[in-house]
Formats: C-alpha cells, structure tokens, sequence
C-alpha cells in the first residue's frame, strides 16, 4: 500500500517558502490585497463619520437602544457595510486563487513558474467547488453526528453519577475524533482534483483510504506547529510595537486610543508604518497559507505518484 | 452518449457558452417579471408596511387589529404566487427545451404554450406530493416527540433523532428519484410525473452527486455575481439606500431611487438567469444521457 510521511509532509511548507520566499510574499500580498483595498477605501468614510461623531458614546448608546440607529450616518454605515461584504468575497476569492497556487508550486517540485503559480481558471474553480461541497457537507454530517450525540446523550443521562459524566465525556471525545478524522480526509479532496485535473472527490477520498490515522496524526502535528508559530510572532510583535510606541504604557488605553486616533493626521508616519510592516505581514500570511495547504499538496503527491499513466496528473495549467 | 455527472453538472455552462443569446433572454425576462411584480404588488407592499408599523405602534394583540397585516400578506400573495409559477414553469422549460432541443432556439427558447402547461401541471404534482409526504412524516415525528415528552422517556429522544435523520434521506432519495420528471416532460411532450423512477433505478448516487455539484456552482456563480453587484450597489447606493425613503409614495421611491433599482434589477436578472441555467439544465442533460445509453439513439445537443 502507497504511504507517506507525516514529517517529510508537515516539513513540506518550510520547503516551499524556504524555496519560493518571493512567491510566499506574493501569496500573502494577494491575499492581503482585498482587506488592504477594501480598509483604504473606507478611511476616508471613517474619518468622515468619526468627524460628524458618529463613534461618540451618545450614537452608540442611541444605536444600541435602535432609537436611532447612527442617525445620520446611516447611509455611511451601509457603505460601510457593502464595502466589508465586498472584502469577504475577495478575500475567499483571493484563498481560492492562492490555494491553487500552492498546491500547483508543490506538485511541480523545483520547475519555476513566472506568475507565481497564480492563475484563475478550470482549477480554481474545482478548488472553490469541492471547497464549498466540503465545507457544506462538513456542516451537514456535523449537525447530524451533534443530532445523535444529544440523543445518546439524553438516553445515557438516565444513568447515575459518575457514569453519565463518564460516557458524555467519552462522547463528546469520540464526536470530536471521528470529526477531524473525516477532515483529515477531505483535505486531500482540493489537491487531488488539481492533480487529476476533475472534480476529484472519490478519486480524493480514495487516496486517502489506509491513511486516515497518519492524516490525523499530520493534522495534530500542524496544529501544534501553528500555534508555535502564532507565539513566536506574537513576542515578535510585541517586542516591534514597544520599541515603535517609545515610552507609550499598554496598560494605558487612552495613550493608545490618542495614538491610533492620530495617526490620520500623520499620513507620512501611516504609510511608512504600511511599507515596513506589508512585507512581514504578507510573508506570515502567505506561510500561514502554505502552512495548512502544502502538506496536503505533498500527501496526494506521494500517494498518486505510482498511479496508471491513465491517471497522469493535469498539466499544470 | 454515456452519462457521467460531472459532464451532465456543467451543462449549465455549456448551455450559455452554445447560445448567449438565450442568456440575454432570460435575464430580460426575469427583469420584465421583476418590474412588473414591483408595479403590481408594489403599492400593496408599502401599505402592508405601514399596516404593520401601525400594528406595531398600537401594540395591539387581537385578531381583529391583526387583520389589516393578513389582508396585506394576501394581496401580495395573491398577484405573486400565479405570476412566479407561471414565470418558473416557462423558464424551467426553456432550460429543458435548450438542451433537449437545442434546434428551437427563438426568443432564448422562452415559450408560453402546452410544454409549459405541463411543466407546471408536473411542478405543481410534485409540490403536492412533497406537501402530503411532508406532512404526513412530520405528523409521525411529531406523535413520537410528543409520546417522548408525555412518557417523561428522554432515552426514546434518539429514535426521533434517527426520525428526524431517515425523513430528511427520504427526501433526498425521492427528489433524486423525481427529479427528471420535467426533462421527460418536456422530451416526451406529456405529463409524466413517475416516469423519473425508471430513468433513475440504480443511478441515484451519480445523480445526486451532479445535483449537489450543480447546486454548489450555482453557490460559487452566486458569489461571483455578487463581486460585480457589490461595487454597482456601491456606485449607486444599493437598495439599502431605500430604507431612507421609508414612509414615500411609490413614484417618490422610484424618481429618487431609480439608479439603485435599475442596477439591483439588471444584475440579479442576469445572476438568476445564470444560476437557473447551472441549477437545471444538468437534470436535462441527464435524461438526455441516460435515455441515449438505454436506447443508442443519437444524443442531442
């Protein structure tokens, strides 16, 4: 039986950006760009609506009891709201786009791509359809499985102490294994159907029959990877906004309230703040990216790989 | 021509990529209905509203004080319900007719005659059908809940669960089983509500997976088209905008808000036009596949 690694597979996205650290950039810049495009247009509507107040203490108590909900700003406020839709959309557009795109850089290995494997075309849309069956489909058996584990639950509560805590406990335990070891699974369903060039969910679901308990296992394992990763960036941030706030106390929300609300009026300050952190930001975004797609990309890989030649990958288009 | 459901779900696609042109027609038919349905029951609309604003205001709970609203509700339903059947019937078919007689193409095969009678004689059967199997099973699931509940038996709890979880496979497998009942309608040019279970013996799960793959295209054409709407809505104010008119007469809501109204209109009209496309035209395409394989006749389209 075809196998893989769990640690070549969840070292495969340090691979990648360590190979490709300009498309990992590129990758986060274009997931970044609709929440960039989308705030730069807003400053200037809520810089117009802080000025008419509409931020004050009184609109928001007056929105929050819908006497009259932000007076008259309500206009501005659907603006607001249309441009925030309009993020949402591009940013699963742009994860759409960039999870193709990874999963086209790993299956192609050390070939170079001049757009960064970015495309928009027949794989993409494969990827944003078994994406949505995916997670449609995911919430379904989801509402189901909790369904049955609150009627279980409802039979077993019948039972004295400690048992029915007992077998609840276990339970709700087993709900939650048998659910991400379905996920580990579904994973494999977006890389397999650029790999097969279809809508691969039984050629996906295939691949993956004998390796449920390795894909929980690689699962777990970035997990554990991401949060570390979350921690190290976390200090990192914390170390880079002490250092740029000079002697500003973060205990003292009014300093960094005066701060935030000041910076508007110091658009030099605004936009050297934007080109020194875009880069960073957009290299952690692209590697978060690549975190959860690329293993998945290298498991298909490895498990596909000594296919009939019937069963030749797509050409990466 | 042999069936397989990831060719037959993009029929929809290949629909509009053969004629356009029936694209275009569509949309300018269900913008023609959603101006005319905003001209009929438009007036009705606004009085409903303030039939229920004043309802609201008075804080009045008795049947009498709610009989304006329920007036309201039924004046409304009144003009909508036939013009939307007969709108679904014609559409419906023409889809069918797009792929089934890809030779009949005037007017974005957009036809009011007999094909359409009995597309919606057969939408209509198939509604009633649903309608007294729905109520029937719910009715059941209803007894045992409340055997459940009287019994003080929480253990009985998981049998309405699975209850609950066979009604909804029930469905799942009688709509699949169903639902090429208008494709044969419209290839056979009769009324045949139970022939689907023929066609579909021993096919239900390609079946289903092309009704669940067609059904997320419609989602993912949906999202796209809401990519272009968003910024129109933004250029033009959206239909949100309205809410500022609240309390107007109609002519006042349509001379002041006539730019969000005509985007609104013209974008969903083609979205709807799309997504109808991509949602039916695979059950079409299916009939079409199966009953080329049963029989070796030449496919069509």
């Amino acid at each position: 039986m075809k196998t893989f690694s769990i640690t070549d597979a969840a070292t495969e996205p340090f691979r990648l950006v360590g190979r490709r650290p300009l498309a990992t950039i590129v990758w986060g810049l274009v997931m970044l760009a609709p929440s960039l495009l989308v705030i730069g247009a807003m400053i200037p509507l809520l810089s117009e609506m802080a000025a008419s107040g509409a931020f004050s203490v009184e609109a928001l108590v007056a929105a929050e009891s819908d006497a009259m909900p932000f007076g008259e700003n309500m206009a501005s406020m659907m603006q607001f709201q249309l441009w925030s839709n309009l993020a949402q959309l591009l940013g699963l557009l742009s994860l759409v786009i960039v999870t193709a795109a990874i999963i086209r850089a790993v299956h192609a290995g050390r070939k170079g791509d001049g757009a960064f494997f970015l495309r928009i075309g027949m794989a993409e849309l494969q990827v944003a359809v078994v994406g949505l069956a995916v997670g449609i489909g995911f919430f379904i058996v989801v509402l189901i499985v909790i369904l049955l584990a609150v009627g279980i639950g409802f039979a077993i509560w019948q039972l004295g102490d400690p048992w029915r805590w007992l077998l609840c406990i276990a339970l709700g335990l087993t709900v939650f294994l048998g659910l991400m070891l379905l996920w580990g699974r579904l994973s494999l369903l977006a890389p397999a159907s650029i790999r097969y060039g279809t809508f691969a969910f039984e050629e996906g679901w295939k691949l993956g029959r004998g390796q449920t308990r390795k894909l929980f296992g690689l699962w777990l394992i970035l997990l554990l990877i991401a949060l570390m990763v979350g921690i190290v960036f976390m200090i990192l941030f914390l170390v880079v906004m002490l250092t740029v706030g000079g002697g500003m106390q973060a205990s003292n929300p009014e300093a960094i309230e005066a701060w935030i609300t000041g910076l508007p009026q110091q658009p030099a300050l605004l936009a050297g703040l934007v080109v020194v952190l875009l880069i960073p930001m957009a290299w952690l975004q692209g590697f978060s990216q690549t975190l959860f797609t690329a293993p998945y990309a290298h498991v298909v890989l490895r498990l596909a790989e000594t296919d009939a030649p019937d069963e030749r990958p797509a050409e990466l288009h | 021509m042999a069936f397989s459901a990831t060719n037959a779900a993009f029929e929809g696609f290949k629909v509009v990529r053969r004629h356009p042109l029936a694209l275009i027609f569509w949309a300018l038919f269900y913008a023609g209905i959603m101006i005319a349905g905003l001209a009929l029951v438009g007036g009705s609309l606004i009085g409903l509203m303030s039939a229920v604003e004043a309802l609201e205001t008075s804080g009045a709970t008795s049947p009498e004080a709610n009989m304006p609203v329920l007036a309201g509700y039924m004046t409304v339903f009144a003009i909508i319900v036939p013009v939307s059947l007969i709108a679904s019937a014609m559409i419906y078919a023409a889809v069918s007719r797009a792929v089934l007689r890809p030779t009949e193409s005037a007017f974005g095969y957009l036809r009011l005659g007999m094909d359409e009678v009995r597309v919606l004689v057969v939408s209509l059967a198939l509604f009633v059908v649903f309608m007294v199997l729905g109520s029937v099973v719910v009715g059941i699931i209803g007894v045992v809940a409340g055997i459940t509940t009287a019994a003080d038996m929480p253990a009985l709890w998981l049998l309405v669960v699975l209850l609950v979880c066979a009604a909804i496979a029930l469905f799942a497998w009688l709509g699949v089983r169903l639902s090429l009942a208008i494709p044969i309608t419209m290839a056979e040019r009769r009324i045949a509500i139970f022939d689907s279970f023929a066609f579909t013996k021993g096919r239900f799960w390609p079946l289903l997976g092309m009704a669940l793959l067609a059904f997320v295209m419609s989602m993912v054409v949906g999202l796209l088209g809401s990519l272009v709407a968003l910024p129109v809505q933004l250029a033009t104010g959206g239909l949100e905008s309205l809410a500022e008119l609240e309390g107007e007469s109609l002519q006042v809501i349509v001379q002041t808000a006539w730019p969000a109204i005509a985007a609104w209109v013209v974008v969903n009209a083609v979205m709807s036009a799309l997504q109808v496309a991509v949602l039916y035209a695979p059950f079409s395409a299916a009939y079409r596949d199966l009953k080329g394989g049963l029989t070796d006749a030449p496919a069509l389209g």
